[in-house]
């Protein structure tokens, strides 16, 4: 082969590495990445695989519980006399597991000591007095329904309603009671510590027939005023998921 | 005859004539007859005179037949006789010449028809014989049967007969009318409340029954003539602008077991609320007011009655009070304005 058949063969295969490399490098950059896609999706199954292990998760909480309504009231030609319970820090812990779609299971305990208010005022309705009138301790026991109603990766929403039993004491005699109520309400979630950890605020509502001071089951002699007592409460809790 | 037993009624210028018509007051304020050294004199049976006995004009009451009317009168003196911490005593001393007003020794009950009542609008009236130290020596009971009848039976004729004597033998036993009560309108008339202590200056009406006695005169008996120390009592002193106020109305109230009963205070301000259930009190303090005003008190408060205070504003205790059987809640003053 003349110098010049050399030269142009040569000359051949560089145009055809030239028109060749293109379909070669993109075979292998879809190598890459069907190799970054296959572990980037290994790694997003062992994440899932992770999550749902973590279905249980455990809190404590502080906050505040107060009364919303009264739950007797006392009239006579001289005296109005309306108890309410009062308000108070509180404490307690939940425990909860989710089951399944959106929906798990929640128990809870809190407590606080609220005391009782009497608020007096004149029959024709003007000199209102509020002093403390007893102490009084409520405790509740809780075992509620959770659903999610939203889930991102900065927050969970979730509603809540359950039975409680809840337990009053105090120190008047016969103030000791027991009833069942209902407990309500919501709040909102925020992992933290790759996810593993939260905080969480919640509103809730307690709804009990209990007694106060004895009287029976909040409502007094002639009365027409509700016995059932609400309670609202806000918390905020700090928990882990495991 | 007539005449001098008339003589001798109004001879009695020691007496102490409580008309229910006209009747002196108070909350379960005992009967104050003099006012000695700054203290009121209080009138009250000696306990060695218990159980006092009532003997009733014979045949008692015309209205009623059969034995209806002495059981009435014995359910009343039961009822006063029966109360926690009281050792006060009343019993049926049988029937027999006897009259009201007259000191003869007997503690009478006398039903009766003459016509020197037509005048009278009261309904009973009871006669008080008080000495100085206000021990009531005798009481006598005159029950107006010229311008009223009496059932027992809860009819729409004439009053119910039990109600009209446990009221007055609450006056026998040395207490005021009181103002714990209300007027309340029923059927377009105007009545006692049910609720209302029993020595509440107006009397029932036809068709209303009160034979039971209230938390508030149950603690007047038992304050005056307390037996045990089953009971605690509240005392303190009401003033305006640092000057005691005289004839204030305190109520205290227990709110668990409805225990609401009432005093007035004395010219120095001060008061105390005895015979009181334990428990937890609230308190209020108000003037008084129809129908147990000023113009209706009796005692002290009736010689007084210039010095009353009427003027100032109803106010709460801002705080509770803890009464313990056997003790006294003192020092529970109150400034009104």
């Amino acid at each position: 082969m003349s110098t010049v058949s050399r030269l142009i063969v040569a000359a051949l295969l560089v145009v055809g590495l030239v028109v060749v490399s293109p379909a070669w490098a993109q075979q292998a950059q879809e190598e890459v990445e069907e190799v970054r896609q296959a572990e980037a999706q290994s790694e997003a199954g062992e994440d899932t695989a992770e999550e749902a292990t973590r279905l249980w998760s455990a809190s404590f909480f502080g906050g505040n519980m107060s009364a919303g309504n009264p739950v007797g009231t006392v009239e006579n030609p001289f005296f109005n006399t309306t108890f309410k319970t009062g308000s108070s820090s509180m404490w307690g812990f939940r425990a909860s597991r989710m089951m399944w779609w959106r929906l798990g299971v929640e128990g809870e305990f809190g407590r606080g000591s609220p005391g009782v208010n009497a608020i007096l005022t004149s029959p024709g309705g003007g000199d209102l007095t509020k002093i403390p009138y007893a102490d009084l301790n409520m405790s509740y026991l809780s075992g509620s329904v959770i659903f999610e109603a939203a889930s991102g990766r900065w927050m969970r929403a979730f509603l809540s309603f359950g039975l409680a039993g809840v337990f009053v004491s105090g120190d008047r005699e016969d103030s000791d009671n027991t009833a069942m109520g209902i407990l309500f309400g919501g709040g909102v979630e925020v992992p933290i510590i790759e996810d593993r950890f939260f905080v969480r605020a919640d509103v809730r509502g307690l709804r009990a027939d209990f007694g106060l001071l004895g009287l029976d089951r909040g409502q007094l002699v002639g009365l027409d005023v509700d016995s059932l007592s609400t309670n609202a409460m806000w918390t905020i809790a700090a928990g882990f998921r495991f | 005859m007539k005449a001098r037993l008339l003589k001798r009624r109004l001879s009695l210028g020691l007496m102490i004539a409580l008309c229910v018509i006209a009747a002196p007051v108070f909350a379960y304020v005992p009967l104050t007859v003099s006012f000695s050294d700054g203290e009121a004199v209080i009138a009250h049976w000696r306990q060695s005179d218990f159980p006092v006995s009532m003997v009733a004009s014979e045949g008692l009451s015309p209205d009623i037949s059969g034995n209806a009317d002495v059981e009435a009168l014995r359910s009343a003196l039961n009822t006063w006789s029966s109360v926690d911490g009281s050792m006060a005593r009343l019993r049926y001393g049988g029937e027999g010449d006897v009259q009201a007003g007259v000191i003869d020794g007997i503690n009478a009950i006398e039903f009766s028809t003459s016509p020197e009542l037509d005048l009278s609008g009261a309904i009973t009236q009871s006669f008080l014989l008080v000495d100085d130290d206000g021990v009531i020596r005798e009481a006598d009971i005159l029950v107006n049967n010229r311008r009223y009848t009496f059932n027992t039976d809860g009819g729409n004729v004439g009053l119910d007969l039990e109600t009209v004597l446990l009221r007055e033998l609450g006056h026998l036993l040395g207490l005021d009318s009181s103002p714990i009560g209300e007027m309340t309108f029923e059927g377009g008339q105007q009545e006692v409340d049910n609720d209302s202590a029993v020595m509440f200056p107006v009397p029932r009406g036809p068709t209303q029954v009160a034979r039971s006695l209230s938390e508030d005169d149950m603690a007047a008996v038992a304050a005056i003539y307390a037996s045990d120390s089953s009971r605690g009592s509240i005392s303190g002193r009401i003033t305006r602008s640092g000057n005691p106020v005289f004839g204030a109305h305190v109520v205290v109230f227990e709110p668990v077991d409805q225990v609401l009963v009432g005093t007035v205070t004395m010219p120095d301000g001060s008061y105390t609320v005895g015979g009181l259930p334990p428990g937890r009190y609230v308190m209020r303090v108000e003037p008084l007011k129809p129908p147990a005003d000023a113009s209706s008190l009796g005692g002290i408060f009736s010689t007084m009655s210039d010095l009353v205070n009427s003027s100032f504003r109803p106010a709460f205790l801002e705080r509770y009070v803890d009464v313990v059987a056997g003790t006294e809640a003192g020092g529970v003053n109150l400034e009104v304005q």
